[in-house]
């Protein structure tokens, strides 16, 4: 997915400034993170590839001559460092080959540039959560509790308890997707 | 939530396990929905997860309740600090970034193109986490996508798609192939099958049908077809695409290429060649090994791999303090100069070899072929070279002039299960035990699976049927019966008389054997005579042979229990004593024994000496079948006696209720060689009961006493005792009627007679009987009977050559019965030849092949005779690529838990491929150089600093590596059952050391065997030892095929029913509660516990040093702290209970057969005992680190 036309500064014109692709580099970090996560299939090992990704691109930028390629060289960067990971790792022949990093390479890029997210939108979604659903959320994703401490203090079984995450997640992708699609009209 | 959610779900939450990334990839892979859900909830989680607006949107939310700042600990792992970690790395980035001002140039795909992330990460560094002494990881670490340049190896790229899509119709199984094409072999892939043109045009993939089958999209055409269920993926007919347009370069299968010795990589880590060859590959994975363990841990390490056992504290506290530089090396030669090093590398042969002390099949009855197992521990103590090792072992007996050593050592082809099930066909075993000797051989020596090739030529590796026929044809000639007749000492088979026995067996065999073939080569040779005499109206059956010297006829009487008394017997026999020979039948009905039920049959005895004939019941194996004893005595209050029991074997016709004449003969020579039973033919003597000690007279003023025999009114109540025996007899003597009549029920013979003749005489009678019957009334079992009796005791040609073997034979089983029995290889005189079995059924017989090996491999070359001894020779030539590759790796299998090659049972194209093929050939050729030292090979492997390491597992090198392929850290796994339960007798002082002998049988469960075997089985009942027997190595312990010991198989030995080289390691709760309630280890604790009691019993020292002691004795090492306190807090807690449950404090000390000690505080005791136990229940303890 190309970035938006009315961003992308006329290639005629000055090369954009690093404060430029700061930006969109800042904008581009949950999706980067989501992608490379569904790559190395590991969340807290795909913030370390995150992070090398995000050197390696800044480092390169010099190198990158179409401004509107910025994202799609973004993923193929992350892709890379993700399978470099997992090579070091040794996962690349245990875990899910190259056909499979490919695919879901492919659908990753797809859905993440078609969750185009604000923070109003996730905002405006997460309150339309059921309150535990987002009682839920908000112990994981903001007071850090494990999914055991959260069945503890909710009194709700753990694997409850990863499903109403799972659920949630899944709310939530939706609505913003709708609301992504009503903007659209 | 579904499978896939929760998988996804466990991912985001990072407590996915291995097993569990790899069914998530099943389910990703071929569906593209999962796949955008997938997507979807990574992203999600991710939005989530970094979005700080986000999370103060949530926090800003009324409903949701505020973190619990400074409450439980959080999770450090959890996401909100790295998030912030990560914000922060990005922003830190960005600050000292330089953007370059140059790049103005007009844009340029070109250019963009050389912008290739490629480059990217190769300068990118990895950041230093997990181990310090990981080496940095500046090479480039990133599986390239195939470019042009990379080359396509045949072997590592393409035969593997091939086998596993290919050959099932287009490899070497001739019957299933499709379109006369064959992918497995060179030149059949590039020209022209059948009606088509040439699979592959070197260069060209357009052009080469293989490629355009496969990337076809219609139907009809593509390959693999629809309904093999088969697809190749993009990146697989890419490279095969990149393969034939590289010109389709093609190689052999890495493991039928001779090897060759590579040069070892030079590592700074260490100098040994195997290290440089393992750093090599650990530095390509970014990995560093671990540093060296401590020298206790290697002491308990060595000590396990090389003997089984562990070390004594005594000998770990002498390495560590020896300050020599080579105190190593010094142990290690020390632990491969004990005699438990050879018993120790047995245990995993005798696996292979599939040794067992039953015979398998149908009954599964005891088979003598234990001094071969003995055989095999003392060829690896006196480290026999691998090449002799082999050739004895499959060739021995084709040695010129054998020796008992090299005869005993082919009895690795007689470990096959083998049955004498009535019905079973000849044809059919004599197929199914060459098959099995052939595939045992194959996979020990060169680890292919030619068994697959038994029913069509074999579907991956290049071994046709004709193959495997021509394999099998080497183990299919065996002079020896093919039903084992549920015999112990199943021909062939080697005699090892015991030694005051030894000489005179030297001179009597061969003539009895000389003897045997004469009057045999008769009987065959006068077969007509037979036919003659029996066409006879009249066929004359001459009188009995013998005259007795004096003989009665008893009463009959309704009490069985009767004993004749005082029959005056003429004064001659009346005085009969030491010098005089003699023979005595006494008519006897068998009655019905309890277990340990004995009756007198007849005796003259005055209470000190004489002769007593009893009748017994069977032995424990077998307490309802019947033995005889006879005794001469001189003095039975010194023990001065004869005595003499016939084995509980099936006899036929030995059954409760029937009459019998019992025969005793004794040849005036004061010795039990001297004496023979007989029911009359001659009965086997159980060689572990004779006593041989008369030193005086047994002549006595005693009266004879002859038990009654009621013949008249034989009582309905005496049922035979076992209905298979008795179905058994009745096959034998079918048509035969029980002696009915009154006879001659007590009669004495002047001089030793020959059992045989008695037998004749026995038999006259009831065959004239027969041959008075009505004419064709004669039963087939009767002909067969009469054509016994006619050669022994008509036929003028081959009764006196009876006699003669009479005149040896009977020295000749005496010595045979007393001595011991293995079963060996002899090779009939014809040729090695085997018929191909279609579709591998016996009876459907093809071509004629002779003795070959497989055509892979080169066939047996000039000079190489086509038996046993040319595929011997062959096995061990430098013409065999295998031999050599798989023994080495099954023994690096056996120090690291896992071989160079995983599959060490497979080196064909369907197994793993070696994780470091040079390491392998170096070794592999290394070893053939140094003339096969086994040793040599094991001390060079456990010298290595790989082997030496640390097996510390760090976190992040366990994510890379789990099953330590590469070796950064040294060995863990749990050990092997037979190692836990040495290692638990041998701490706890209980283990007997002996080496060899026959099997013991240690505690074990009622029932287990009795519950799988068939009731006229020697092996149905398991009756356990006692003393020695209980605490003897598990290498000795008695395997019976169809109920291996359970504390064995429990920890995954294999049911030795095939060659098994390689053993499944897994971990149930039947393990520990095996280790906790077992009585051989609920004992071994208690006599651990006593170790660390004072030597009186009294507990004086505090529970803390007795822990302490017995920790030392259990890993020879002192208790770590942290150890200590949880062993203490165990105690107390054992206390308290026992405290309150005095009795069973006095319950637990009574496991197992040794006796307690005594101990002034049984409560103390048991505590200490149950201590014990935790400590050989630990982790640490089953495992090798």
């Amino acid at each position: 997915m190309l970035l938006p036309l009315s961003v992308i500064p006329n290639i005629n014109e000055d090369t954009p400034s690093s404060d430029f692709y700061q930006e969109l580099l800042t904008q581009m970090q949950p999706k980067l993170l989501g992608y490379i996560i569904s790559l190395v299939a590991h969340a807290a090992d795909a913030q370390d590839v995150l992070q090398e990704s995000n050197r390696v691109i800044t480092g390169k930028l010099g190198e990158l001559r179409q401004a509107d390629r910025f994202a799609a060289w973004a993923y193929r960067i992350a892709y890379y460092q993700s399978l470099a990971f997992l090579k070091k790792k040794g996962r690349d022949r245990h875990q899910f080959g190259d056909e499979l990093l490919t695919n879901i390479a492919a659908m990753s890029e797809e859905v993440a540039e078609a969750t185009e997210s604000g923070l109003e939108r996730l905002d405006r979604c997460l309150a339309r959560l059921p309150d535990r659903s987002r009682f839920v959320v908000s112990d994981y994703y903001y007071a850090d509790l494990s999914i055991e401490e959260i069945g503890n203090k909710r009194s709700i079984q753990p694997n409850h308890v990863a499903q109403i995450l799972y659920r949630s997640r899944k709310a939530l992708h939706a609505c913003i997707t709708q609301l992504e699609e009503h903007e659209n009209e | 939530m579904n499978e896939l959610e929760k998988l996804i779900a466990q991912m985001l939450d990072g407590t996915l396990s291995p097993e569990e990334t790899a069914a998530l990839k099943d389910r990703l892979q071929n569906d593209e929905s999962a796949r955008r859900v997938y997507a979807e909830q990574c992203q999600l989680h991710a939005q989530l997860r970094t979005n700080d607006a986000v999370k103060s949107s949530l926090q800003a939310e009324e409903l949701i309740d505020q973190p619990e700042l400074g409450g439980a600990p959080r999770k450090p792992s959890q996401g909100w600090f790295i998030g912030i970690a990560a914000g922060a790395a990005v922003v830190a980035v960005f600050a000292i970034s330089q953007f370059s001002s140059t790049n103005s140039a007009p844009v340029d795909q070109q250019a963009l193109a050389s912008i290739t992330p490629e480059k990217a990460y190769e300068e990118a560094e990895f950041s230093e986490r997990g181990s310090l002494n990981r080496p940095p990881t500046n090479f480039a670490v990133v599986t390239p996508t195939r470019g042009q340049s990379e080359e396509i190896s045949f072997n590592r790229d393409v035969r593997p798609i091939f086998s596993d899509n290919c050959y099932a119709c287009h490899g070497p199984d001739a019957n299933t192939r499709e379109a006369e094409l064959r992918l497995d072999i060179e030149a059949n892939a590039f020209r022209p099958h059948g009606e088509f043109e040439a699979a592959i045009i070197r260069g060209d993939p357009d052009n080469s049908p293989v490629y355009q089958r496969i990337t076809s999209t219609k139907k009809s055409e593509i390959m693999p077809p629809v309904d093999s269920h088969k697809t190749l993926s993009a990146d697989e007919k890419e490279i095969i695409r990149q393969w034939i347009e590289q010109g389709a370069e093609w190689e052999g299968h890495w493991a039928f290429i001779k090897p060759t010795k590579p040069s070892a990589p030079i590592s700074d880590w260490s100098e040994h060649p195997i290290d440089g060859f393992i750093a090599a590959k650990q530095a390509e994975a970014g990995l560093a090994p671990n540093p060296a363990a401590d020298r206790a841990t290697l002491a308990r390490r060595s000590a396990l791999d090389l003997t089984g056992l562990p070390a004594p504290p005594e000998a770990v506290a002498r390495f560590m303090e020896d300050p020599r530089p080579d105190a190593y090396e010094a142990y290690v030669d020390e632990l491969l100069a004990s005699p438990a090093y050879g018993e120790h590398q047995a245990r995993f042969w005798l696996d292979a070899a599939r040794y067992s002390d039953t015979h398998g099949l149908h009954l599964d009855n005891y088979r003598e072929i234990w001094p071969y197992r003995d055989w095999v521990v003392n060829a690896f103590n006196q480290n026999q070279p691998f090449d002799a090792f082999t050739l004895e072992q499959i060739a021995g007996d084709l040695l010129p002039h054998p020796t008992e050593a090299q005869l005993l050592a082919t009895g690795f082809s007689r470990c096959n299960p083998t049955t004498s099930e009535g019905g079973a066909i000849d044809d059919e075993y004599r197929a199914i035990y060459a098959k099995d000797r052939a595939e045992t051989v194959a996979t020990v020596y060169t680890g292919l699976t030619v068994g697959c090739a038994a029913c069509h030529d074999h579907k991956f590796d290049p071994i046709s049927q004709q193959d495997f026929y021509q394999f099998s044809a080497f183990f299919n000639n065996i002079d020896g019966p093919v039903m084992d007749g549920n015999a112990y000492d199943t021909r062939p088979n080697l005699v090892i008389p015991r030694p005051e026995h030894r000489e005179l067996w030297e001179q009597i065999r061969d003539e009895f054997e000389k003897r045997d073939d004469e009057f045999s080569r008769l009987k065959r040779e006068r077969a007509n005579a037979f036919d003659e005499w029996f066409a006879q109206d009249e066929p004359m059956i001459p009188a009995e042979r013998l005259s007795p010297h004096w003989s009665m006829e008893l009463r009959s009487s309704d009490n069985e229990d009767d004993l004749v008394q005082g029959i005056d017997l003429p004064s001659d026999i009346d005085g009969w004593g030491v010098d005089s020979a003699f023979t005595m039948v006494v008519d006897y009905k068998f009655p019905t024994f309890t277990e340990g039920q004995e009756a007198l049959v007849a005796s003259k005895f005055d209470g000190n000496r004489g002769w007593r004939l009893f009748a017994l019941g069977g032995d424990t194996a077998q307490p309802k079948r019947y033995r005889l004893r006879f005794e001469l005595i001189s003095s039975l209050k010194d023990g001065a006696m004869i005595s003499l029991t016939s084995g509980s074997r099936r006899y036929a016709g030995l059954t409760a209720g029937k009459n019998l004449p019992l025969s005793v003969t004794y040849d005036g020579s004061g010795r039990a060689m001297g004496v023979q039973l007989g029911y009359p033919q001659r009965l086997p003597i159980e060689g572990d009961s004779v006593i041989d000690n008369l030193n005086g007279d047994f002549a006595n003023a005693g009266a004879v006493r002859v038990a009654l025999t009621p013949f008249k009114k034989p009582s309905k109540k005496t049922e035979p005792q076992e209905a298979d025996v008795a179905a058994e007899a009745e096959t034998e003597t079918a048509g035969e009627k029980p002696v009915e009549e009154p006879g001659p029920a007590l009669v004495f013979y002047e001089g030793v007679a020959p059992l045989h003749v008695l037998g004749d005489d026995f038999s006259a009678k009831q065959l004239r009987k027969q041959l008075a019957g009505p004419e064709g009334s004669i039963s087939s079992f009767a002909k067969r009977k009469l054509k016994e009796y006619y050669f022994s005791a008509v036929d003028p040609e081959s009764a006196p050559a009876r006699d003669r073997l009479a005149e040896v034979e009977s020295t000749y089983r005496y010595i045979y019965d007393l001595a011991t029995i293995s079963l060996i290889m002899k090779e009939k005189e014809q040729e090695a030849m085997a018929h191909i079995l279609h579709r591998g059924e016996y009876d459907q017989k093809g071509d004629e092949v002779a003795a070959n090996v497989p055509e892979v491999l080169g066939g047996l070359p000039d000079g190489y005779s086509a038996d046993r001894m040319g595929l011997a020779k062959w096995l061990v030539s430098d013409d065999n690529p295998l031999t050599s590759r798989v023994t080495v790796n099954r023994i690096w299998q056996s120090l690291f838990g896992t071989g160079l090659v995983a599959t060490a049972e497979d080196f064909g194209i369907m197994g793993e491929n070696p994780s470091h093929p040079e390491l392998l050939d170096w070794l592999a050729v290394d070893f053939r150089e140094s003339g096969w030292d086994v040793k040599r090979l094991i001390k060079q492997i456990v010298s290595t600093k790989t082997y030496r390491q640390d097996a510390r597992i760090d976190p992040a090198e366990y994510a890379v590596d789990p099953e330590n392929r590469l070796l950064a850290r040294g060995p863990r796994y749990r050990l092997d059952g037979e190692v836990i339960r040495d290692q638990a007798l041998f701490v706890s002082g209980a283990l007997r050391s002996q080496v060899g002998g026959p099997p013991v049988r240690p505690y074990q469960p009622v029932g287990i065997w009795n519950a799988v075997a068939y009731s006229g089985s020697n092996t149905r009942y398991y009756h356990q030892d006692s003393e020695e027997g209980l605490y003897r190595r598990s290498l000795y312990t008695f395997w019976k095929r169809t109920a291996p010991p359970p504390n064995m198989t429990i920890f995954d030995a294999p049911p030795r029913e095939t060659c098994s080289v390689r053993r499944e390691r897994t971990n149930t709760p039947l393990q520990a509660l095996t280790l906790m309630n077992d009585p051989q280890f609920v004992e071994a604790a208690r006599l651990l516990a006593e170790r660390a009691l004072s030597p009186s019993g009294a507990v004086e020292q505090s529970p803390r040093s007795q822990i302490e002691s017995m920790y030392r004795f259990a890993f020879g090492a002192e208790v770590p702290d942290s150890h200590e306190a949880v062993l203490h807090d165990s105690y107390l807690k054992f206390t308290e209970r026992f405290q309150e449950n005095p009795d069973d404090a006095v319950a637990l000390v009574q496991t197992g057969e040794s006796t307690p000690m005594e101990v002034s505080d049984p409560v103390a005791f048991a505590s200490l005992t149950m201590v014990a136990s935790q400590i050989m229940n630990l982790d640490s303890f089953i495992s090798k680190y």
